[in-house]
């Protein structure tokens, strides 16, 4: 045992349906430096109690992406979460494999849910044929333009992120946000021709139904921060084809909300995002509240300075050159 | 049975270009790769990638710095081909869609490399090899192709000289699998974990060298092993050669920069094969560090200041934070020398063809040589993809023109036949067992430096462990990705090829480049400037000898 | 969101814009403005011991899971407060206040709001899952901080119930509810009996005598 070492009792989430009617959870405990990764300690269970146990790892060193799956319930790199931490707040230290993907065995998922959505977004660059690139020569990009890509070179496609967003477990149309933060890195690439293209498709595929819960954010292990690429993205949609979504419908009409009242009115925004007829299908709904919350379906009175809220729209259309 | 024109193993950088290459050339291919393309060792080269595009630089300046950096051993006629292809791959590469790192005119960034004479290594922040590998498969994944993935490549069916085919097992489905084949590429990368202390990845485990090896392949200067200086203690991961050019102190146990007695002039900033040497002989000398993981000296970065180390090795910085519990900018960071890159392997002329009819090979499994004794930093990312290529169309070319590949009835048994074995017995050695005692041999006896007692005892203790891996068992018993089996199967692949390069050792009674004999420390041009071809034979590898490509440089003391 | 705001204003190209437009109504952002949330002044600033001493009607034999809301929380580094994906505050709080905060998963989950009106039925998925999941760790009642969570939580928990196939009958308490009902205040006073899902099962539950 290495000096400094501490006890690291380990519950590993076991299942092979081949064989195993359900899965069971095993228990392991190795000595390590709080310092150590749970990849290896995992890798020591593997040498020296049960070689049998299951995981997918390379490089141990957070770059090749194999080791996401689940420290006490967050997605992480196995071989980047040191052991300490976790002991420290929970006592033990509970491995479990990545959500929204099917187990094959113990903590080895089918990514192939994951590589579905980023195949959907078209992951190729597409350069205009209109704009040929220069012959024997390297396209010129500024620094600043390399900057538009913010930290999404980084992504390493460990599936982390798509393993924590609430908006994958719960509806398979949205790409999730590795697929969405690498469709930014086309769509701001100077050397791709289909930008609009892909806004505009984006916008009907699954952009909208991203919950902002900043979980991909916490989850991603380089910082590539997914959810805020789905807000530029959401942003550039909008100024490429206008609200022509319920999700940018809802955005948009939120903002022209306040501009004419210089606060929310819920009826009025239902209708911008659904239409007439949408807000039909709303209406059981309204009705419950109603009885219980009258005053939210009243059309509330603008608020005072009303008129200086609009001034502060206009001066803002302004300075973007026309509303 | 599957069926393909071309078979490229192994979906890194060499593999896929190689898979682009016969696509393009209108073959139906299938790669066929152990991990999924993105999750190759490729990605995690974070340096650069050489081209000679810089106006005060010149190709012919590459190619002398290549050919002296091999120490005289690379082939001169393939190090031009080599770094004439250097600037239009590295343009094809950005066209692809590589996001390089640029400089304020929007041209390439170029940073200094160790062994070269400019600035001609380009960039992509820190990250370089995983910039080109998703350009690469963003390019390729468009393309009309066959992945297997997380398949293992078991066995080339060669018959009659010429390759067949092959046989694989899925991990996922835990079945083997026959591909019959016209040609077949191997690219399957590095063979690092060999060696108990190796900046390379887990799956870095020679599968493809040894396999080709097994079908009668010759491998070419196996005993060339790069170590490089400052690797993480424990994990092995790599601090690259940019802490000591930022400014950092190589110190010893009584705090001396150490590195005063091997190169006075130019101290931590000595080539990596002079510091690797220097810090083992401290520690050998007793004057290390040591501790639950072995000998270690310090590299300290303390006195450039929080806000040099945070912001210009930001990834020194983070790689010791998180994975040796060490923070930089107050603690000193023990590192030691580990294995880094692999010269040798599958012995290839220029068009990647091996002495095997319809067997090619590239990247870091194949030996062109262009590496020769030594390779410089930023030459192997760029190897992968110039022979990458050219194995992919020399394939292509093959396969357009070959016959229909024959496979028996027998071969998917003959290839799986052992592995069966392995699970069925009541008990055996455990490969990971096996496995470790090889790395520690290898360390300990052909190392850094070696010397003729020590390559003895290497090699009586590795045909040990040959033996006794005859009685190998597997006890997982799943189908579903049974590591336990592929860990047996890397273990003899590893075996194979520790031997390939202890008996090379030995038999190479000179010093040359990453080959550093205590006994005979001169380099031996009239004896030693030939090639190691090592083949197969019932006891051990046979080793033969080839002469090196030599066109315009004649060989000079390689001082710096 | 109010937190992000203000840290965006530290770009001086986002505050030239803002100042820009304020300009005209002769007002200035002069960047001074702390943003905190109610449950971060509740437990910083007021501190846990002291709320635990002004509990009138401690809220022992209740069962409550707490649902922080995605916001209050994320993204973390730029919140600067707790964690993103293991927050302890609202727990801390919930036992000053005698309460039995449960652990589950979904305290730090999304309700599914955000695409109220983007896509029902998937909002009302996500809600459902961590109504079911709080339900399933025992909880008598959730609260949360976040009001738009609380429409989704309750107003809209017949919808979740549907989508997730299941019954749910799950209270949702606003953070200020829990907090009242624990000092003292009377359910009518805290508007409790304006929530869609009935709160009285909840209030059942308390079996901690009054203090006076
Ligand atoms: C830490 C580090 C940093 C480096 N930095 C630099 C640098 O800055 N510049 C530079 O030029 N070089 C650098 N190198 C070296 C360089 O990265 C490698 O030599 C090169 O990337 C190897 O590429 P490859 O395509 O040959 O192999 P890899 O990228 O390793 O790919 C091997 C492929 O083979 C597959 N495979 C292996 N075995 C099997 C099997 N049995 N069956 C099926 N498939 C199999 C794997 O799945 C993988 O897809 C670095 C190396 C390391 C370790
Ligand atoms: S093992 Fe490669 S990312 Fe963890």
């Amino acid at each position: 045992m290495a000096a400094g070492a501490i006890s690291v009792p380990l519950e590993v989430y076991r299942f092979d349906p081949a064989h195993d009617p359900a899965p069971r959870y095993d228990r392991y405990t190795v000595e390590l430096e709080p310092h150590v990764p749970v990849l290896s300690a995992l890798l020591k269970v593997r040498a020296e109690i049960d070689p049998t146990l299951t995981l997918r790892y390379s490089c141990r060193s957070a770059i090749c992406g194999s080791c996401a799956l689940q420290i006490n319930s967050k997605s992480r790199l196995a071989c980047e979460t040191p052991v300490g931490p976790e002991i420290e707040r929970h006592g033990r230290i509970v491995v479990e494999p990545m959500r929204n993907q099917p187990v094959l065995r113990d903590l080895v998922v089918d990514q192939g849910p994951f590589w579905h959505q980023y195949d959907r977004i078209d992951p190729h660059l597409r350069p205009d044929p209109a704009h040929p690139m220069p012959v024997d020569a390297p396209t010129s990009m500024s620094p600043e333009q390399v900057e538009r890509f913010k930290e999404t070179p980084r992504c390493i496609a460990c599936a982390a992120c798509f393993s924590a967003c609430p908006a994958v477990e719960a509806d398979p149309t949205f790409p999730g946000p590795m697929a969405l933060a690498k469709l930014y890195r086309f769509v701001v690439d100077p050397r791709d021709g289909t930008t609009q293209d892909r806004l505009v498709r984006i916008q009907t595929e699954g952009l909208w139904l991203c919950l902002r819960c900043h979980l991909c954010t916490e989850a991603c292990p380089k910082d590539v921060r997914p959810s805020e690429r789905i807000r530029d993205l959401k942003e550039m949609a909008i100024a490429v084809q206008g609200a022509t979504e319920r999700g940018s419908r809802h955005a948009v009409g939120f903002k022209e909300n306040i501009r004419v009242a210089g606060t929310l009115n819920e009826t009025r925004l239902v209708r911008q995002t659904d239409g007439v007829v949408g807000m039909v299908g709303q209406l059981g709904q309204g009705l419950r509240i109603w009885r219980k919350k009258p005053e939210l379906l009243h059309r509330p009175k603008p608020i005072q300075g009303q008129a200086e809220v609009d001034q502060i729209y206009e001066a803002l259309d302004d300075a973007k050159g026309g509303p | 049975m599957l069926r393909h024109e071309v078979v490229v193993v192994g979906a890194g950088l060499a593999g896929q270009r190689a898979a682009l290459a016969a696509i393009e050339a209108g073959r139906d291919v299938a790669l066929l790769t152990k991990l999924h393309p993105l999750r190759s060792h490729s990605g995690a080269a974070q340096g650069g990638i050489n081209a000679a595009v810089g106006a005060e630089d010149s190709v012919d300046t590459h190619i002398f710095d290549t050919v002296k950096g091999s120490d005289y051993l690379g082939d001169q006629d393939a190090i031009e081909f080599f770094c004439r292809e250097a600037g239009p791959t590295v343009v094809e590469m950005e066209h692809f869609g590589t996001i390089f790192s640029r400089g304020p005119d929007g041209s390439l960034a170029r940073r200094p490399f160790g062994g070269a004479h400019f600035p001609r290594t380009i960039y992509a922040a820190d990250r370089t090899g995983l910039a080109l590998l998703q350009a690469l498969w963003e390019r390729l994944g468009g393309e009309h192709l066959t992945l297997y993935e997380e398949w293992d490549l078991l066995r080339l069916i060669v018959r009659d000289g010429r390759v067949q085919g092959v046989v694989a097992f899925d991990r996922r489905r835990g079945t083997f699998e026959e591909i019959a084949a016209k040609a077949v590429v191997l690219a399957t990368g590095p063979a690092g974990r060999i060696y108990a202390r190796t900046t390379n990845a887990h799956s870095c485990t020679g599968d493809g060298i040894a396999l080709a090896y097994e079908a009668g392949a010759a491998l070419k200067d196996m005993e060339f092993v790069q170590f490089h200086p400052t690797a993480l203690l424990e994990s092995g991961i790599l601090i690259t050669e940019g802490a000591r050019g930022e400014g950092g102190l190589l110190k010893n146990a009584s705090g001396d920069r150490f590195m005063a007695t091997y190169a006075p002039h130019v101290l931590e900033l000595a080539s990596r094969d002079v510091v690797s040497r220097a810090i083992v002989t401290e520690i050998g000398a007793g004057r290390g560090f040591s501790g639950p993981y072995g000998g270690y000296v310090h590299l300290e970065l303390m006195h450039l200041g929080r806000e040099k180390i945070e912001s210009r090795l930001q990834e020194i910085c983070d790689f010791a934070r998180h994975f040796a519990g060490i923070d930089p900018v107050t603690q000193p960071i023990p590192v030691y020398p580990a294995q880094h890159y692999m010269m040798g392997g599958i012995g290839t002329d220029a068009k990647g063809a091996t002495n095997v009819r319809g067997l090619y090979a590239a990247g870091e499994a194949a030996c062109v040589s262009i590496h020769g004794a030594n390779r410089l930093g930023g030459n192997s990312l760029l190897e992968t993809l110039v022979f990458g290529k050219q194995a992919g169309l020399a394939a292509a070319a093959y396969a357009d023109t070959a016959a229909a590949p024959e496979m028996h009835a027998s071969d998917l048994d003959d290839a799986t036949g052992p592995l069966r074995a392995w699970s069925a017995k009541p008990d055996g050695e455990d490969p990971s067992a096996l496995r470790a005692e090889m790395q520690a041999t290898m360390e300990q006896y052909v190392g850094i430096y070696r010397d003729e007692a020590g390559l003895l005892e290497g090699i009586r203790r590795i045909r040990a462990l040959r033996a006794r891996f005859g009685n190998v068992r597997v006890v997982d018993r799943s189908q579903v990705y049974n590591l336990n089996l592929t860990d047996a199967l890397e273990t003899g692949h590893m075996l194979e090829l520790a031997e390939a390069i202890v008996v090379g050792a030995y038999a190479r009674t000179e010093s040359r480049g990453a080959h550093a004999r205590t006994d005979f420390p001169k380099r031996d041009d009239a004896q030693w400037m030939r090639h190691t071809l090592a083949s197969r034979g019932p006891e051990g590898p046979v080793l033969s000898y080839a002469p090196v490509g030599y066109t315009r440089w004649d060989p000079t003391e390689r001082v710096y | 969101m109010l937190t992000l705001a203000n840290l965006r204003m530290n770009d001086p190209g986002v505050r030239a814009k803002v100042d820009g437009a304020l300009k005209p109504l002769g007002i200035e952002y002069r960047g001074t403005v702390r943003v905190k949330h109610l449950l971060r002044v509740l437990v910083e600033d007021i501190g846990i011991p002291a709320l635990r001493a002004k509990v009138r009607r401690p809220l022992g034999g209740l069962k409550i899971g707490a649902f922080y809301g995605c916001h209050l929380l994320r993204p973390s580094d730029e919140m600067g407060w707790e964690s993103g994906e293991e927050p302890h505050a609202f727990e801390d709080l919930l036992d000053a206040l005698g309460a039995e905060p449960v652990a589950y998963r979904g305290r730090v989950m999304c309700c599914g709001f955000p695409i109220q009106f983007v896509k029902p039925e998937t909002a009302s998925r996500i809600a459902g899952r961590q109504i079911a999941d709080a339900q399933d760790h025992g909880a008598h009642a959730m609260a949360t901080p976040c009001p738009l969570c609380h429409i989704s939580l309750d107003a809209y928990q017949n919808e979740a119930s549907r989508a997730v196939g299941r019954p749910l009958a799950m209270p949702v308490f606003h953070l200020p509810q829990v907090v009242g009902l624990a000092l003292g205040a009377s359910p009518e006073e805290l508007g409790l009996a304006r929530h869609l899902v009935p709160t009285e099962p909840a209030l059942a539950r308390i079996s901690a005598p009054a203090r006076t």
